[in-house]
């Protein structure tokens, strides 16, 4: 499998846009081409040269070697093939990515897998705020795919996300799900305060929470035959990265009844 | 300095030259007679083979005030993808269909035009358009203020006062917000609104003064007159965009009684009722009787597929529109209790049988009302399209074979319900000319813009000659001057300018100050003092210059209409 490697020159000290580094908009092109590629525009231009130094041939896989949080757009609306980081990204990582799969070895920054419609991206680290969430002028955030976060999450996970699956090893900042119109959020440590204001639709599954709002109503344990639906699929979609299955009971806590609340709090524990 | 452009190909309506190989020479930013054999010419542009026109004249754009302002704001996905970045003589700046100021200015300039005109600005926001049409630099702009819905003059209206109190109210209105003639916006609709009423038609009563916009309209047409403001008054008239609104608009022409009007975007107020949708176009009946009444102007308002953003004073229209927002969100509200404000983000689609039959209807009316004195060519900025659609809508009316493509790919419904494909009128280098420079220049009442004769100021687009492409030849002109001074070259700015403020200053009666200084104390939120907008807000110089040579007030004189 060949290979497209991209590494750091040094570290880059203002932000730089990569949505141009996918195998499909890279397709067809010289690697001189790619060098002349823009990255910054304005008064500072940078060209992909000027940044990296560029090797390999384009296949399905870019590498990238380094890692800064100046990185921004990294696999932006990838559509096809893996793109795998190194270090750790900036803001806005995979945003409206479309399918194949994003590795990133660091933390991400915010806005992570905003507005994604299908795909994985997985972060090794931690990710930022709004993971999977809207940026201005969006009219949802996380529209499908998966992402799976071996650490911790940031605030307002999964902004006004409508479907998909984010999977968080660690734990989920204050306010997750908040606005939230479908999809699941999935952590194996817990959320933070006050998950699901204005949660809609959409579930929300940990072993505990830090603090509920007033606004979610307990309904007790339950056995729904989703639990198991849902762990055969993220198993069958994540193979060796999915999470333990569910347990057979649940406690469920429905809400926001601030809204029309038909949206889940799933405790595992 | 003298400046010598030689051998172009020029297009002067007004002074009646149509494509005829002349010298013009330039001296000080003002077009000067060929100086006698022997003269040092300073600088020369050869120009054979090239076409040369006045700069540009875009009569109803919305490129100040408040409701551009709500658009950018409710739009950051307008902003998104449309960035501009800062260049050594460029500001930074973004936006699709509301672009910021300064890149607007710039914009417009690198497509030949060296004028636009804010055709919505309220009294009270007057303050606001102007400090915003300062930030719009290249071009030279003016505001047409809007009267007819505020309850000083409807209250006048309603009591019978005597016509010259009136007349007094308008011109001070004038004066107050720098203006350079009136705008109404569905008369007494917007105060209608406030009053439960939905719709307001021409002879459908206003629930609370009691009177119909057909009083309302014939009241500042003829005060426009008697004060003897160039530009008639300006009417975005009743039923914008709701399916039959055809009879009010051809009711407003036959009612005219003879006196000026300027009936604008007149696309969104030529629809049927007719065929299984219940929507059909009324462009031939208006198109007929326009070209039998001489005292009536149009410009078009025409559509084009894409992205854009509606904003309009018409808050009672507005309202209705709310549900086809895309996407779905929506400014409408009323301002300082005197006018109205509607901003409703439109994405028109070619597939869409109405919005099809909407570009098509825009398009007839272009090719069917015979005088282009009388038409200007307009998308209503951004209401049917942003401005810099205006060359591909230039191809589209010089070119049939490009106008009937174009047509195919529409909503087959709509091709059917119009008379497009029968048209085979092509508009001229000249025709184009009238409509885009002389038409509007003269129309405003603008003696020294729009033309090329002596006198004029310097203000020249030379365009390379494309008989195939007349989009890629408007869209990038080879060089633009404005006061002599070349700006763009190549379709790229190469100097910034500031543009002048025109206005209007008409004479009244100082006395219309007492009633007003009393209404202002009763039911304003501002003084009347602090409410008129003084020539130092506008300039940001004490130049003393009286020409337009940097970003200063010019004002146009006032006088009997001559047409």
């Amino acid at each position: 499998m060949s290979t497209l490697s991209f590494t750091l020159r040094q570290a880059p000290t203002q932000p730089i846009n990569l949505s141009a580094l996918i195998p499909s908009k890279l397709a067809g092109l010289s690697l001189g081409d790619i060098e002349a590629l823009p990255l910054v525009d304005g008064p500072n231009a940078l060209q992909v040269g000027d940044v990296f130094a560029v090797s390999g041939s384009l296949g399905e896989t870019i590498a990238i070697s380094g890692g800064s949080s100046f990185l921004d757009h990294v696999g932006e609306g990838l559509d096809q093939g893996t793109i795998i980081v190194e270090g750790k990204v900036g803001n806005h990582a995979g945003r409206g990515i479309k399918g194949g799969k994003l590795e990133i070895g660091g933390d991400a920054g915010a806005y992570l897998a905003s507005t994604a419609k299908g795909g994985i991206v997985h972060v090794k680290g931690s990710a930022g705020d709004f993971l999977g969430g809207t940026r201005p002028g969006d009219r949802f955030g996380m529209l499908g795919g998966t992402v799976v976060v071996e650490g911790n999450v940031g605030q307002r996970a999964g902004e006004r996300m409508r479907r998909g699956v984010v999977v968080a090893r660690g734990k989920f900042g204050p306010a997750a799900g908040s606005r939230m119109v479908g999809g699941t959020l999935w952590t194996e440590a817990g959320f933070g305060a006050r998950p699901g204001p204005l949660l809609r639709r959409g579930t929300l599954i940990g072993p505990s929470v830090d603090e509920l709002l007033p606004t979610f109503a307990d309904c007790g344990r339950i056995d729904p035959v989703i639990l198991g639906i849902l762990s055969r699929y993220v198993a069958q979609t994540l193979g060796p990265l999915a999470p333990k299955p569910l347990p057979p009971l649940v406690r469920k806590f429905a809400g926001d009844r601030a809204t029309i609340g038909k949206g889940e709090i799933l405790l595992t524990a | 300095m003298l400046i010598k452009f030689t051998g172009g190909t020029v297009y002067d309506p007004m002074n009646g030259v149509n494509g005829e190989v002349r010298d013009i020479y330039a001296r000080d930013g003002r077009i000067v007679a060929a100086p006698p054999p022997g003269t040092k010419i300073d600088q020369e542009f050869s120009l054979a083979g090239r076409t040369v026109m006045a700069g540009a004249i875009d009569p109803h754009s919305h490129i100040g005030g408040g409701k551009v302002t709500i658009g950018r704001m409710m739009l950051p996905e307008d902003h998104q993808g449309h960035e501009v970045a800062r260049t050594d003589l460029m500001r930074s700046g973004c936006g699709h269909a509301v672009p910021s100021t300064m890149t607007a200015g710039y914009r417009y300039a690198e497509m030949g035009y060296t004028a636009a005109f804010e055709p919505a600005m309220l009294p009270a926001n007057a303050r606001q358009a102007h400090l915003e049409m300062g930030d719009t630099p290249m071009i030279d702009k003016g505001a047409f203020v809007m009267l007819g819905n505020d309850d000083f003059f409807l209250r006048a209206v309603a009591q019978k006062k005597d016509f010259s109190f009136i007349k007094d109210y308008i011109a001070w209105t004038m004066h107050a917000s720098q203006a350079l003639a009136v705008k109404i916006v569905n008369p007494g609709g917007i105060s209608a609104f406030k009053f439960n009423q939905r719709q307001l038609d021409l002879d459908e009563k206003h629930a609370f003064y009691g009177m119909t916009p057909r009083d309302i309209i014939l009241t500042l047409a003829r005060g426009m007159k008697e004060l003897g403001v160039p530009h008639p008054i300006h009417i975005h008239g009743c039923n914008l965009g709701v399916p039959g609104s055809m009879h009010s608009t051809l009711a407003t022409i036959k009612g005219a009684e003879g006196l000026p009007l300027h009936l604008t975007h007149i696309q969104f107020h030529s629809y049927g009722t007719e065929g299984d949708m219940k929507f059909s176009s009324g462009a031939p009946q208006i198109a007929e009787l326009l070209n039998q009444h001489s005292n009536v102007s149009i410009d078009i308002g025409q559509i084009m597929f894409g992205q854009t953003c509606t904003a309009s004073g018409d808050s009672m229209r507005q309202y209705g529109n709310t549900k086809s927002a895309d996407p779905k969100k929506w400014v409408v509200m009323d301002i300082e209790c005197d006018n109205g404000c509607g901003v409703v983000p439109m994405k028109y689609r070619d597939k869409s049988y109405v919005n099809a039959l909407q570009w098509a209807i825009g398009l007839e009316l272009f090719l069917l009302v015979n005088d282009p004195w009388r038409i200007f060519l307009t998308t209503d900025h951004p209401n049917g399209a942003p401005f810099y659609y205006y060359p591909h809508l230039i191809r589209l009316l010089m070119d049939r074979t490009f106008r009937n493509e174009m047509l195919e790919k529409l909503h087959p419904g709509a091709q059917a319900a119009t008379i497009l494909k029968s048209l085979t009128r092509e508009y001229s280098l000249y025709e184009i000319a009238i409509m885009t420079r002389a038409g509007p220049a003269k129309s405003l009442g603008l003696r020294d813009r729009g033309h090329l004769g002596v006198g004029a100021t310097a203000d020249i687009t030379v365009y390379e000659e494309n008989a195939d492409d007349r989009e890629a030849m408007f869209k990038t002109p080879l060089f633009v001057f404005k006061n002599g001074e070349l700006i763009v070259k190549n379709g790229k700015v190469v100097k910034v300018v500031a543009g002048a403020t025109h206005v209007a200053r008409p004479e009244y009666d100082r006395a219309i100050e007492k009633p007003l200084r009393e209404y202002f104390d009763r039911y304003h939120t501002v003084k009347l003092d602090n409410f008129r907008l003084s020539d130092q807000e506008i300039v940001d110089s004490n130049c003393g210059h009286t020409g337009g040579e940097c970003g200063c007030v010019i004002v146009q004189p006032c006088g009997p209409r001559t047409s």
